[in-house]
C-alpha cells in the first residue's frame, strides 16, 4: 500500500454527513486503490494529482445530488434526509408550516426593518468626506439654538480659524417658474462654499464663484442631475448640454453654472435646486435665518473651535449692541452627524425593542409549535427507531425540517422588510431622518444571518427538548398514553407559555400608555374651531407684485372675493397656520416696563402676520382689548395683539394691554392692543412662551388664507382656487386641508406609534394566548381518562375546573410577576413620548395587567369547560 | 417515484458494468470509462450513479469483505439487474429513432 495525500478536513466533513460509515469507507478505499492505479501507470505526482481532484469531486456531487429537483429519489443510504423529503414531510401539515413560517418571518422582518434603520442612523457613514470633521454651528440660547444671521456669517467667515472653510444655506420655499406653470417649489439657497465643505463635487459644470454670492453678484444656481434630466431635458448623461440654461426662480432669472449629484445626503433633503445665496450687508443683526456648517481644519479639535466661537460671539456682540442685546447666548458646534441623528434615539430604541421582544415571542412560538408537532409524531418516530433508525438520524431529519423552516421564515422576513423600507419614508420620513437612507444592504444581511442562526439554533434545540431518540422504547411499550415521555415535553412547552406572557406584559403596558398619552392630547384644545375649516396657502410671485401696499390691495380683493363665495362665513390672512405651523418668525424684544438688564438674553417670541378675518375664521376669541382697525391692516402700524401665554407671562395678574415694547432690535415702540385666546402651535403641551400678531400682512408673499364656511369644508376648494385664479393666475394654491384633516395630521406621530405598539402587543397577546390555549387544552386531552374515571366516580365537576384553572393561571401569573419585573426598565424608556402620563402610569399598567389575566384565564377557562363536558362512560369505553 | 428514462451518464455506467461481465466495482470503471472517453472521469459520480441506479431497482449491490480481496480492501460490487438491460435497449431504440434517416448528414456516425 503506497501513502496518499490527505483527504482535506472539510471534504471528510461533508462526506460523514451525507452518506453513511459503509458507502464512506468504500468510496475512500476504493479511491485509494484508484490511486495505486493512476501510480503505477502515470507516476506518483500525477496519482497524487489525481486523488486529490477525485476527492474534492465527493462534496460538489453529493450537493449535486441533495439538491431538490424534481423526480430525485428518497435516498436511504444517505445519513441526512434530502430537503425534498423534508419538504415533503412538512407539506403534509401545512397549516403548521404556514404558521411557523409566518410567525418567523414576521419577527425577522420587524427586526431587519429596524435594523436597516439603526444601520442608516448610526452605522452608515454620512455620504460626506470625512463626516467627523463637519460642524454644524448655530447660536447657543440655552435651551434653544437657533440659526445665523447674515450678519453672524459674515463675522463668522471673516473672523474663523479653525475651519477650512464655512458654508451656510437657507431653506425656503419659493416659486419656480418653468416654461407652462408657475410652480410651488422647497428649495436651498447655499453659499458658494457649502457644497465645498461638504465634499460635494459636481458632474458637471462648476461650484459658483465667491464673487457669485456677493451682493450684486451674477445670479448663478446648481440642480441635481435628475432634475436636469427631468425638466430641463438634459440628454447627455452628465447634463453638461444644459449648463447656461435660465432659471426663474421668485422672479430672478438665474443661470445654471454646475449640475450635482442626485445624492446631496440628509442635510440637503427634499431639495432640487440651489440658486446661489447672494449675501447683502445686514442692517441689523437678525434675522436669523441661516444654517451654518464647517469642515475643522485638521488637528483641530471640536473643543478649539468652540473655545474660538464663544470668543469671535464676544467681539461681535458689541458691533450690534444697539440693536440686540443677548450676552449669555453664544455660538456652538455640534457634529453634523450627532444632528443628523436627530432626537429619535429614543423612538428608535423604542422600536428595535418592540420587534426584539416579538421576535423572541415568534421564536419561542414557533418552538412551540413544533415541538406539538414533535409531540404528536412521537410514535412515528418511536417506530422508525424500533425500524432501525439511529438517534442521530432522526434529529438530523428533524434539524433538516428545522432548517428549512427557519430559511423560509428568514427569507420571508427579508422580503417583507425590502417592502416595509420601500414605503416607510413616505409614512414616517418627517420623524426619523436618512429614512430614505435605509436599505438591506451587507450590514443588514449580515446581521439577519446572526438573527437566522440564532433561530436555527433554537429550533435544533426542539429534538432535545423533545428528548428524541432517546425514551423510544417507552414510547412504544407504554404505546398510547406514557406520561413521563410527555412531561419533559410538557416542562419545555410552560417555560415557553410564561417566557411568552413575560414579554408580552412590557408590550402591551407600552401600548397602553402611549394610547393613554394619546386620547389625552386629542382631548387638549386646539385653540380653533376645527369642523367647518378651509386652509390653503397662496403665493405669489415678489417680483409681480413688488410694493407692499399694492400687495395688501390683492389680499384685501381676495378676501373680499371668498367672502362673496356662498356658504362662507368669514375669511382671513396669516402667515401661520394652526395647529402646527408657526410662521417661523421668531423676534426679540424688549419691554417698556421692564428693560432687560446689560448682558442679558432679550427675551424671544413666535411672531406673526394676520388680520383681523384670521382670528374670527378660526374662532380665536379676543380676551382683552381690541383687535387691529382696518387703518393698522393698511399701514402696518406699530400695534400688536397677543395671546393669553404671553400676556401670562410677562403680565401675570395684570393687563397687558396699551403695555409698550421695541421688538426686533427697532428704537420705535410698539403698543399691545389685544389679548386673544391661546394657540398650541408648537403641538399640544409644548410650551411656547406665547405669540404675537402683527398687522404685516402687506409683507408677506405667501400666507394662509383661512377660511369658515358653513356647510362642508372640502366643497368650497375649487371655488376659492378659482378666485385665486382670477387675482393671480400666476400665483399656485398649496397645502389645501381642511381644519379637521389638519388637527389629525398633527396627531399623526403619537398616533402611528400607538397603533404600532398596539399592534405588536395585540400580535404578541395573541401568540401567547394560543401558546396557553394550546397547552392547556392539551392536558386535558391528556386526562381526559383521568377525569372520566373520577367523574364516574361521583368527582365534583367545579372541583376539576378548579384544578385545570389553577394550573392555567399559575402559568399565567409567573408570566406576570417577570412580565412587571420586565415593564418598569422599558416604560422609563417611554417617557419623552408621553404627555401628561407617567411611564408608571397606575391605570395603563393595571389595565394591561388585567387584560392579560382576563385573556389567560379565557384561554384557560374554554378548554377546561371542554373537559368537563366529558362523558365518563364514552370516554372509559375508549380506553 | 417518476419514470424517467436512463440518461447519458446512467447509460455509460451501466454498459460498463456489462462490459466487466456484469459485476464490478468503481475502480476498474473509472479507469476503463477514462480510456473509452478519453476524459478524467469522477469516481464520485460513478459512485453516487450507481447508488442512484440501485435505488431505481437497475442494479443491486454488495459489500466485499476486505479479508476476501485480499488487498485489505474494502469494495461495493454492483451487478445489473435484467431491467437495466429493457432500459438500455428502450435507450438506444429511442435514440435510434431519432438517428433514423439522419446517418448519411451527419458525417462521423459511429466514430
Amino acid at each position: 500500500m503506497t501513502e496518499r495525500p490527505k483527504v482535506p478536513g472539510w471534504v471528510a466533513w461533508v462526506m460523514k454527513r451525507f452518506l453513511t460509515p459503509d458507502d464512506r469507507r468504500v468510496a475512500l478505499s476504493e479511491l485509494a486503490e484508484l490511486h495505486e492505479a493512476w501510480g503505477a501507470e502515470h507516476g506518483r505526482r500525477e496519482a497524487d494529482r489525481r486523488y486529490r481532484r477525485q476527492l474534492r469531486q465527493y462534496p460538489l456531487r453529493l450537493l449535486l445530488d441533495r439538491l431538490p429537483l424534481p423526480g430525485r429519489g428518497a435516498g436511504a443510504w444517505l445519513a441526512v434526509p434530502s430537503f425534498r423529503q423534508a419538504v415533503r414531510s412538512l407539506a403534509r401539515s401545512p397549516v403548521l408550516t404556514v404558521a411557523i413560517v409566518l410567525t418567523v418571518g414576521l419577527g425577522i422582518g420587524g427586526c431587519v426593518t429596524v435594523f436597516a434603520i439603526v444601520d442608516a442612523l448610526y452605522l452608515r457613514p454620512l455620504a460626506y468626506d470625512e463626516p467627523d470633521r463637519l460642524g454644524w454651528i448655530y447660536t447657543d440660547y440655552p435651551p434653544n439654538q437657533f440659526p445665523f444671521s447674515v450678519a453672524d456669517y459674515q463675522a463668522l467667515e471673516a473672523g474663523q480659524t479653525s475651519f477650512g472653510r464655512v458654508g451656510a444655506a437657507r431653506f425656503q420655499t419659493g416659486t419656480l417658474l418653468s416654461a407652462d406653470e408657475p410652480e410651488r417649489v422647497f428649495y436651498m439657497a447655499p453659499t458658494p462654499s457649502f457644497f465645498d465643505v461638504l465634499g460635494i463635487r459636481p458632474v458637471s459644470g462648476r461650484l459658483p464663484s465667491a464673487e457669485e454670492g456677493m451682493d450684486g453678484g451674477r445670479p448663478t444656481l446648481l440642480t441635481t442631475l435628475g432634475f436636469a434630466q427631468r425638466r430641463l431635458g438634459a440628454l447627455r448623461t452628465d447634463a453638461s448640454d444644459r449648463l447656461g440654461t435660465a432659471l426663474d426662480v421668485d422672479g430672478v432669472t438665474y443661470t445654471l453654472v454646475g449640475v450635482l449629484p442626485d445624492a446631496l445626503g440628509p442635510l440637503v433633503r427634499n431639495s432640487e435646486i440651489f440658486p446661489t445665496l447672494r449675501l447683502a450687508p445686514p442692517p441689523r443683526r437678525g434675522p436669523f435665518f441661516l444654517r451654518v456648517v464647517g469642515r475643522l481644519r485638521p488637528g483641530v479639535s471640536e473643543e478649539i473651535a468652540r473655545q474660538e466661537l464663544r470668543r469671535l460671539y464676544a467681539q461681535l456682540l458689541p458691533e450690534w449692541g444697539e440693536t440686540y442685546r443677548d450676552g449669555q447666548a453664544t455660538w456652538g458646534i455640534r457634529p453634523v452627524e450627532g444632528v443628523m441623528r436627530g432626537d429619535v434615539a429614543a423612538l428608535v430604541g423604542l422600536l428595535m425593542g418592540a420587534v426584539g421582544l416579538l421576535l423572541v415571542i415568534a421564536v419561542v412560538n414557533a418552538v412551540g409549535l413544533l415541538l406539538t408537532r414533535v409531540g404528536a409524531r412521537r410514535r412515528e418516530l418511536a417506530v422508525r427507531t424500533a425500524l432501525g433508525a439511529t438517534g442521530s438520524q432522526i434529529a438530523g431529519h428533524l434539524l433538516v425540517e428545522s432548517s428549512l423552516l427557519a430559511g423560509a421564515g428568514v427569507g420571508l422576513g427579508i422580503l417583507a422588510a425590502v417592502a416595509v423600507l420601500g414605503v416607510l419614508p413616505m409614512i414616517a420620513g418627517d420623524y426619523i431622518p436618512r429614512l430614505e437612507e435605509a436599505r438591506v444592504g451587507g450590514t443588514v444581511l449580515g446581521f439577519t444571518a446572526l438573527l437566522a442562526l440564532g433561530c436555527a439554533g433554537l429550533f435544533t434545540m426542539v429534538p432535545s427538548f423533545a428528548g428524541v431518540g432517546s425514551g423510544a422504547r417507552s414510547a412504544l411499550s407504554g404505546l398510547s398514553r406514557d406520561r413521563r415521555e410527555g412531561r419533559a415535553q410538557q416542562r419545555g412547552q410552560r417555560v415557553l407559555i410564561v417566557g411568552q406572557l413575560a414579554v408580552t406584559m412590557p408590550l402591551l403596558a407600552a401600548a397602553g400608555l402611549l394610547l393613554s398619552s394619546f386620547v389625552r392630547l386629542q382631548q387638549v384644545d386646539p385653540g380653533f374651531e376645527s369642523a367647518g375649516l378651509l386652509t390653503l396657502r397662496v403665493s405669489v410671485s415678489r417680483a409681480r407684485h413688488p410694493e407692499p401696499g399694492a400687495r395688501m390691495a390683492l389680499w384685501r380683493s381676495l378676501e373680499e372675493a371668498v367672502a362673496g363665495l356662498p356658504g362662507v362665513s368669514s375669511v382671513g390672512l396669516a402667515s401661520a397656520r394652526p395647529p402646527a405651523t408657526h410662521s417661523g418668525n421668531t423676534n426679540n424684544f424688549d419691554l417698556e416696563d421692564r428693560p432687560t438688564p446689560e448682558g442679558e438674553n432679550e427675551p424671544l417670541a413666535h411672531w406673526a402676520s394676520a388680520d383681523v378675518g384670521y382670528f374670527e375664521a378660526l374662532g380665536i376669541a379676543l380676551v382683552d382689548g381690541r383687535l387691529f382697525t382696518p387703518d393698522e391692516e393698511e399701514s402696518g402700524a406699530p400695534v400688536i395683539v397677543v395671546d393669553e401665554a404671553w400676556a401670562r407671562r410677562w403680565f401675570p395678574g395684570e393687563s397687558a394691554v396699551g403695555r409698550r415694547l421695541h421688538e426686533g432690535g427697532s428704537a420705535g415702540l410698539t403698543t399691545v392692543v389685544g389679548v386673544v385666546e391661546e394657540v398650541p402651535y408648537m403641538g399640544p403641551g409644548v410650551e411656547t412662551g406665547g405669540t404675537v400678531y402683527a398687522p404685516w400682512l402687506a409683507l408677506e408673499t405667501d400666507p394662509y388664507l383661512v377660511v369658515r364656511t358653513r356647510g362642508a369644508a372640502a366643497a368650497l376648494t375649487r371655488p376659492v382656487r378659482e378666485e385665486v385664479g382670477r387675482i393671480d393666475p400666476t400665483a399656485p394654491v398649496t397645502g389645501v386641508q381642511t381644519g379637521d384633516a389638519l388637527l389629525s395630521a398633527s396627531l399623526a406621530e403619537p398616533r402611528h406609534l400607538a397603533i404600532i405598539l398596539g399592534a405588536f402587543a395585540v400580535v404578541a397577546l395573541l401568540l401567547a394566548v394560543v401558546g396557553l390555549y394550546g397547552i392547556t387544552a392539551q392536558r386535558v386531552q391528556r386526562q381526559r381518562p383521568d377525569i372520566a374515571v373520577r367523574l364516574a366516580l361521583g368527582g365534583q365537576r367545579g372541583t376539576v375546573l378548579a384544578e385545570v384553572l389553577r394550573d392555567g393561571l399559575a402559568l399565567a401569573m409567573l408570566g406576570l410577576a417577570v412580565g412587571v419585573m420586565l415593564t418598569v426598565p422599558s416604560a422609563r424608556t417611554l417617557e419623552g413620548m408621553l404627555y401628561e402620563v407617567a411611564p408608571l402610569d397606575p391605570l395603563s399598567l393595571a389595565s394591561a395587567i388585567l387584560l392579560l389575566l382576563t385573556v389567560a384565564t379565557v384561554a384557560t377557562l374554554v378548554p377546561a369547560a371542554r373537559a368537563l363536558g366529558v362523558d365518563p362512560a364514552s370516554t372509559l369505553r375508549e380506553e | 417515484m417518476s419514470r424517467r428514462s436512463l440518461g447519458e451518464f446512467e447509460q455509460q455506467v451501466l454498459l460498463t458494468v456489462l462490459r466487466m461481465g456484469g459485476e464490478a466495482y468503481s475502480v476498474p470503471m473509472v479507469l476503463h470509462m477514462e480510456e473509452r472517453s478519453g476524459r478524467e472521469v469522477s469516481q464520485a459520480a460513478v459512485y453516487i450513479a450507481l447508488r442512484r441506479l440501485e435505488e431505481k431497482g437497475l442494479v443491486s449491490s454488495r459489500m466485499e469483505d476486505p479479508e476476501s480481496t485480499g488487498t485489505g480492501r474494502e469494495r461495493r460490487y454492483f451487478r445489473v439487474e435484467p431491467s437495466a438491460l429493457a432500459e438500455l435497449r428502450e435507450a438506444r431504440r429511442t435514440m435510434e429513432r431519432f438517428w433514423d434517416g439522419l446517418e448519411d448528414m451527419v458525417e462521423d456516425w459511429g466514430g
